[in-house]
């Protein structure tokens, strides 16, 4: 390698190290108390992949890696845990625009108290499903964030060769994060500089005050990014679930799409909309009796096993579908790599508009089912 | 099909629609014994999860019964109910259920000839719209 390619390494590497120093000073100067982040996992399993930790010691950072580009686990049920009742500590907490999207809808169902929470948001360039990004990972002989930063910056996407984005990151209209109080821009960054830490509202502002770092703007370049990444994501979304909308126009479309559905409920485990502390699917409600099975099969002269696949995702989609940010983890947590993500845009995006209502697009406006108007629908 | 029976089930609320049912036994009026009725404290604990197992099982329709707007017991159940119902609607016509099988009503406890022609009406629309296809399908 020549020292000219060597250069900008260096540089990049500097951009995790600002924000890297950037939280160190957030711990020591205790504007927070703990910092909710995604590092890297050391270890032969592991091979690089990224989890979130929660950190209270500024020297246990290091393995802050924001643009690794996997989501494990979408993050908003953690804060939920670490911010729904008192007593409770004041955290600062990385995220990405989809984690972020997913903490309002819960904030709004009360599953999450943001008061003492600073959120930082990520721009995200997506992500690979796990398996893909462990072999990647392996294959490269360690973690690709130098790469990711460099194609944010030159505001591209993700581009290795044989591998593709999941489906849910290939149609996301959310590259940048919202309703954040710092936001970590990378789209369009030039990292000479160090990565930019923007404050986003007053709270954003007073942190980045209090942990004495210079305030920052988002990059010139951004926006204008950012709208190209919207534009060709959104058109590549809109194609795709019109088309699956298309084939599961009639029943039996759904049924054979789903005919591998055997209702291990991982996507209702994975879903961060999903917070019921006790599932109808768990209860015993759905515990029948032998000879139910038994009379269900002669009535049919033949069922599926186990029953009720399709009534698992019809009554999903009847609590929550409303309020689904389209993360996709359902879909990545699917054994049998069932459309979940496609079902769930593809219907939210219709029983959404009845209601005007956005997922995750404010912490103002109330869940439609939570709520109601006098003068609205049919029956009057 | 000459001799297709629709079979509807009833969910109704305990103030006013199912006081409405009683009234038009009571009052002697006739109308078709093609519903089973489930009461309910309120059309607002009415989960879509029984309405869809309902048609899932094979039921041809499902009527939710519910007080007038403003006259709910629990003050504004019904108008919940309606938003749920207004989401499992959108849901069933996406996927090529014939979203007509469901059926949100408000009748009061004075209206028992309201109840009569409501389950009267919805029989005759079963009839044109036949058999609840799910009742043959399997792979569900």
């Amino acid at each position: 390698m020549n020292p000219a390619e060597a250069e900008p390494q260096v540089q990049k590497r500097s951009a995790l190290a600002t924000c890297i120093e950037f939280f160190q000073t957030l711990l020591e100067k205790e504007v927070v108390d703990a910092i909710l982040l995604p590092q890297q996992v050391p270890g032969v399993s592991a091979k690089g992949v990224v989890v979130q930790t929660l950190v209270t010691d500024p020297s246990k950072l290091e393995g802050f890696d924001p643009v690794a580009p996997v989501l494990m686990r979408n993050s908003a049920s953690m804060v939920s845990a670490l911010s729904f009742q008192a007593p409770k500590g004041k955290v600062a907490a990385v995220m990405r625009p989809c984690e972020i999207n997913a903490l309002v809808e819960l904030v709004k169902f009360k599953q999450a108290n943001l008061d003492d929470v600073i959120l930082i948001g990520v721009d995200c360039p997506g992500t690979y499903e796990p398996k893909d990004y462990v072999q990647l990972v392996t294959v490269h002989g360690g973690p690709v964030s130098e790469e990711v930063l460099e194609a944010l910056s030159e505001g591209k996407g993700l581009s290795f060769d044989g591998y593709e984005l999941r489906q849910a990151c290939r149609i996301c209209e959310h590259p940048s994060p919202a309703n954040c109080q710092i936001l970590i821009a990378l789209w369009g960054a030039d990292f000479a500089s160090g990565a930019a830490i923007v404050p986003m509202d007053e709270r954003g502002r007073e942190a980045i005050e209090k942990a004495g770092i210079e305030l920052q703007e988002q990059p010139p370049a951004r926006s204008k990014i950012l709208e190209k990444v919207d534009r060709v994501r959104s058109s590549r979304g809109q194609k795709h679930i019109e088309e699956f909308k298309e084939r599961i126009s009639s029943l039996q479309g759904l049924i054979d799409e789903f005919a591998a559905c055997k209702r291990c409920m991982n996507c209702r485990e994975e879903c961060p909309i999903c917070y019921c502390r006790e599932c109808i699917f768990s209860s015993p409600t759905f515990v029948h009796e032998s000879n139910k099975y038994l009379k269900w099969a002669r009535q049919r002269k033949i069922i599926k096993m186990p029953v009720e696949t399709l009534l698992f995702h019809l009554t999903r989609l009847n609590h929550m579908v409303t309020s689904c940010v389209g993360c996709g983890q359902c879909s990545s947590a699917c054994p049998n790599g069932l459309p979940v993500m496609e079902l769930f845009r593809a219907i939210g995006s219709n029983v959404q508009k009845i209601f005007d209502y956005v997922p995750g697009r404010s912490l103002e406006e109330e869940p439609p089912l939570t709520t109601f108007r006098e003068d609205e629908l049919e029956p009057r | 099909m000459d001799n297709f029976e629709p079979k509807i089930l009833g969910f109704v609320c305990n103030w006013c629609t199912y006081a409405g049912a009683d009234l038009a036994g009571t009052s002697r009026i006739q109308y078709p014994p093609n519903i089973r009725i489930v009461r309910l404290m309120c059309c607002g604990s009415v989960d879509p999860l029984y309405v869809l197992k309902s048609l899932l099982e094979g039921m041809d329709g499902v009527l939710i019964g519910g007080c007038h707007p403003g006259d709910c017991h629990y003050t504004n159940g019904n108008y919940k109910a309606r938003r749920r119902i207004a989401v499992l609607k959108s849901i069933l016509r996406q996927i090529g259920l014939e979203d007509e099988r469901v059926v949100l009503r408000w009748i009061s406890a004075s209206e028992g000839k309201r109840f009569a022609d409501t389950v009267t009406e919805i029989v005759e629309k079963l009839r044109e719209l036949g058999p609840n296809a799910l009742r043959e399908v399997w792979q569900i």
